[in-house]
């Protein structure tokens, strides 16, 4: 490696070889993942960097105590209030063809649909009304003017997101307003 | 003996005057060519080098903005390609004018540099990424720091500490399981560059600042922890501390300036705080501090002292007739004027 020519090849592969593994694993998913729809509701902000987008809000973001393992209730204690653990989400299809929570693990479900996500730990886990967890689906970018469109449309009518999952992992491919 | 760096107008003067004392037989031939010898034409910054940087600046900026006007006549994956290729293309570019044109070279690594930005960016919005914003940043230094150290190039490091800041400070607005540990690693790396890059004045500088962030950063988090009553207190009386400690520390050379300047600005602001915290003895025995620092020729402390009193002098709003206010403030500013102004003229080694 320390011949001269070999130098600049290294270094200006890093920034390329960054961008490559970084697309990796949402470009896997959203070829290889498996089609679901949930329910959500947007507002809009804009990014200096990234452009526009829609953010948003989901059903699946609130859980019931109820659905919640036992195991995380006496793992995550008031201590951690605040913090974001780590879970795995089951969905499952209610008869409108959306997905919607069915239950809340820290292991890995070894079958059906499942998500990754972070749970907010609050301050009475054991008696919260609702309990939080994040995917990392809440933005969706688009150009300037259709950002703003949807988020006027969307306010009005329900709008379904259209979801790539694949081993808990998930990418956001296409927002529904019916 | 290392040549001393002089700008070019330095050296036509000397080069002028030599030639003069040559003529009279003061000097002769030789001493004056040894004499010039002694002396290295800084580089400045031509016509050429602004041109160039600005069009690797628009360039760079326009792809950024392109990416964040996320344009729908073109494709995600023809985007991301174009990007791809553009990066390859700039530094291949680069690289390959090196030696024939190394200013034009220069400014299309530095075009490289932001494509490589607008890259990250695109990829987060292509697959609508919610990532916190400050990783983004950090994925951009790690790219930039190596085309830093193998151009040489005091601004690329520069730009690389600008990101890391973003990265470190953005850290503040995302929740507690994310710390921006990965300066931990960078900050060690970047001291090893800035020995190697001979310490110039602003790396050194941003460098430094970004240490104190950091130190500031993981207090400001970690104290609260411990459970004490006044942990605002803990943390700024740790950095006041700190400011002392770095005012005085025994560094190389050229290191030492930059350093004990930022020691003194540290304790200052963390004192003006803490003014707000202890009982009157603090601020007398600080005053008392200062007056030492200056009479030993700080200008910085000068500064302070200024802010300390005008902290105070806030308050005699309150109390004192208005026009004995703007008297006295007036008096105040006319007096550190004229000790400015007499410190300066004594000259010397007043630069701390």
């Amino acid at each position: 490696m320390s011949n001269p020519s070999f130098r600049p090849l290294i270094v200006f592969s890093i920034p390329v070889l960054i961008l490559l593994i970084l697309a990796f694993p949402p470009v896997w998913t959203t070829m290889t993942g498996d089609v679901i729809k949930i329910k959500t509701a947007p507002v809009d902000p804009t990014d200096l960097f990234r452009g526009s987008y829609v953010a948003l809000k989901y059903e699946i973001e609130s859980v019931k105590p109820s659905q919640v393992d036992d195991s995380i209730k006496t793992e995550f204690n008031t201590r951690n209030m605040g913090d974001y653990k780590k879970v795995y989400v089951r969905l499952k299809q209610n008869k409108d063809g959306l997905y919607v929570v069915d239950y809340v693990t820290k292991e890995k479900p070894g079958e059906g649909v499942y998500l990754k996500g972070e749970l907010e730990v609050p301050y009475d886990l054991q008696n919260a009304k609702t309990i939080q967890i994040r995917y990392g689906l809440d933005n969706y970018f688009a150009s300037e003017e259709k950002a703003k469109e949807m988020e006027k449309e969307a306010l009005a009518n329900p709008s379904v997101a259209v979801v790539k999952v694949r081993n808990g992992h998930v990418v956001l491919t296409d927002i529904i307003i019916e | 003996m290392a040549n001393k760096a002089i700008t070019k107008k330095q050296f036509d003067f000397l080069e002028h005057e030599f030639n003069y004392l040559e003529k009279e037989g003061v000097i002769s031939r030789q001493e004056k060519v040894r004499m010039l010898g002694s002396y290295d034409v800084k580089g400045n910054l031509n016509f050429i080098t602004i041109l160039l940087s600005i069009g690797a600046l628009l360039l760079g900026l326009g792809v950024l903005t392109f990416v964040a006007s996320n344009w729908i006549y073109l494709s995600k994956a023809v985007k991301f390609l174009l990007i791809i290729a553009c990066l390859i293309g700039v530094n291949f570019a680069g690289v390959k004018v090196q030696a024939r044109f190394p200013k034009t070279s220069r400014s299309l690594h530095y075009a490289g540099i932001l494509i490589f930005g607008a890259g990250i960016f695109l990829v987060e919005q292509m697959f609508n990424i919610s990532i916190n914003f400050n990783n983004s940043f950090l994925l951009w230094a790690i790219g930039t720091v190596f085309i830093g150290y193998y151009l040489k190039d005091v601004f690329i490091l520069l730009f690389t500490s600008f990101l890391l800041f973003i990265y470190l400070n953005g850290s503040i607005f995302v929740d507690e399981t994310s710390y921006p540990l990965a300066i931990l690693v960078f900050l060690p790396a970047l001291y090893i560059l800035l020995k190697k890059f001979d310490y110039p004045n602003y790396l050194t500088f941003f460098i430094n600042a970004l240490a104190i962030n950091t130190i500031a950063l993981f207090l400001m988090e970690f104290v609260p922890k411990l459970g004490f009553e006044n942990s605002n207190t803990i943390v700024l009386s740790i950095l006041f501390v700190l400011g002392i400690v770095l005012a005085y520390i025994p560094v190389r050379a050229k290191l030492q300036n930059i350093t004990h300047i930022q020691g003194h600005i540290l304790h200052g602001l963390t004192a003006l705080f803490l003014t707000f915290d202890f009982s009157i003895w603090f601020p007398i025995a600080y005053f008392v501090f200062l007056l030492y620092l200056i009479l030993k020729g700080s200008l910085t402390s000068i500064v302070i002292i200024c802010a300390l009193i005008f902290r105070y002098y806030i308050y005699s709003f309150d109390f004192l007739p208005k026009s004995l206010t703007f008297i006295i403030g007036g008096i105040m500013l006319i007096g550190f004027g004229f000790f400015f102004e007499n410190q300066r003229k004594k000259g010397g080694e007043l630069n701390e």
